[in-house]
């Protein structure tokens, strides 16, 4: 198992700030709403994380 | 003694010469949102000389959760009115203007040319990137501050300096046309987010260039979850379509470089 950390957009949308997880894909099945937004957010090691502009 | 700004300018990077150069600001807003809120008081607060401030939106109730201009009472009314109000009582010593319009390609000029700095505000895409491109045509530079959820960032733009523009950020994004309708925000974000981005604005004009959020931007994550600050660098992308174009040397670029020959 992995600690991955999660900023910004991808802590936003889970309201957590990690997730321990086997997988990027485990990640994805347990937060379908993170695969959703999967264009807006960078990954780098075990650091899940996206800064949006704000649309209103 | 007391004055206005006594407990700033006592302060060594501040100081009465610094606090003298705020009154040379000529500042314009687009936008007097949640962000704008603290970063508009902000300005106002610290003594810029003049501020514009343009905004076509009237006041909702679920405003009020993180947009500090407003009050109860002004649900309904013109945002341009109710910030004009709200500003000028927070200090009656700065020119304060405001314009109840939407920023458009053809308004941009007229709304802005008699300003040296911009705060960009679009709550679109297509807005976001006309004050980019009205910026890099104008070499103004502008500051973009941006919340959602309880996460933020923010960023400058020196089109002088050729630093990385605003398509240079966010490189799929320029040529998304809508918005994507309201998100989740608090007030403790768009707060955060809006005194960077006034630290930003008082930078230019105190002199602190150097210390600009340029090529790089600073973000910070959820405050209520891990709350970290960081800095992500951007470079100007060589490749970027938008300054890419703004950014080439005159075509003539031999009779340019002869030009500086004795």
């Amino acid at each position: 198992m992995k600690k991955f950390l999660l900023r910004g957009i991808a802590e936003g949308l889970t309201g957590r700030s990690f997730v321990v997880a086997l997988s990027l894909d485990e990640i994805f099945q347990q937060f379908p709403e993170l695969r959703q937004a999967q264009n807006k957010l960078s990954i780098t090691d075990n650091v899940i994380s996206g800064f949006c502009a704000c649309d209103g | 003694m007391d004055s206005r700004y006594n407990r700033q300018e006592v302060m060594p990077e501040w100081g009465p010469e610094r606090q003298q150069d705020l009154q040379n600001a000529r500042v314009v807003a687009i936008g007097a949102g949640g962000v704008k809120s603290t970063l508009l008081m902000s300005l106002v607060s610290a003594g810029i000389g003049k501020l514009r401030v343009i905004e076509f939106d009237r006041v909702e109730l679920s405003n009020l959760n993180r947009q500090l201009l407003y009050r109860t009472s002004d649900i309904g009314k013109s945002k341009a009115l109710a910030c004009q109000a709200t500003l000028t009582d927070l200090n009656p010593d700065v020119e304060i203007e405001t314009i109840n319009e939407k920023v458009s390609r053809s308004s941009i000029k007229q709304l802005c040319d008699s300003f040296d700095f911009v705060v960009e505000g679009g709550d679109s895409p297509s807005g976001r990137n006309l004050i980019n491109e009205y910026c890099l045509t104008t070499k103004k530079p502008f500051v973009h501050a941006s919340a959602q959820f309880n996460y933020g960032y923010v960023f400058s733009v020196v089109p002088a300096l050729q630093t990385a523009c605003f398509a240079c950020f966010f490189p799929n994004d320029h040529a998304r046309k809508e918005h994507t309708g309201p998100v989740p925000i608090s007030v403790l974000a768009t707060s955060v987010a809006g005194s960077l981005g006034a630290a930003e604005v008082l930078k230019w004009y105190m002199g602190y260039h150097d210390s600009m959020l340029v090529n790089r931007r600073l973000c910070f994550s959820s405050l209520l979850l891990s709350g970290e600050f960081t800095i992500e660098s951007q470079p100007r992308r060589l490749d970027c379509p938008i300054c890419s174009t703004y950014y080439q040397p005159p075509a003539n670029t031999e009779s340019w470089l002869r030009s500086d020959t004795p």
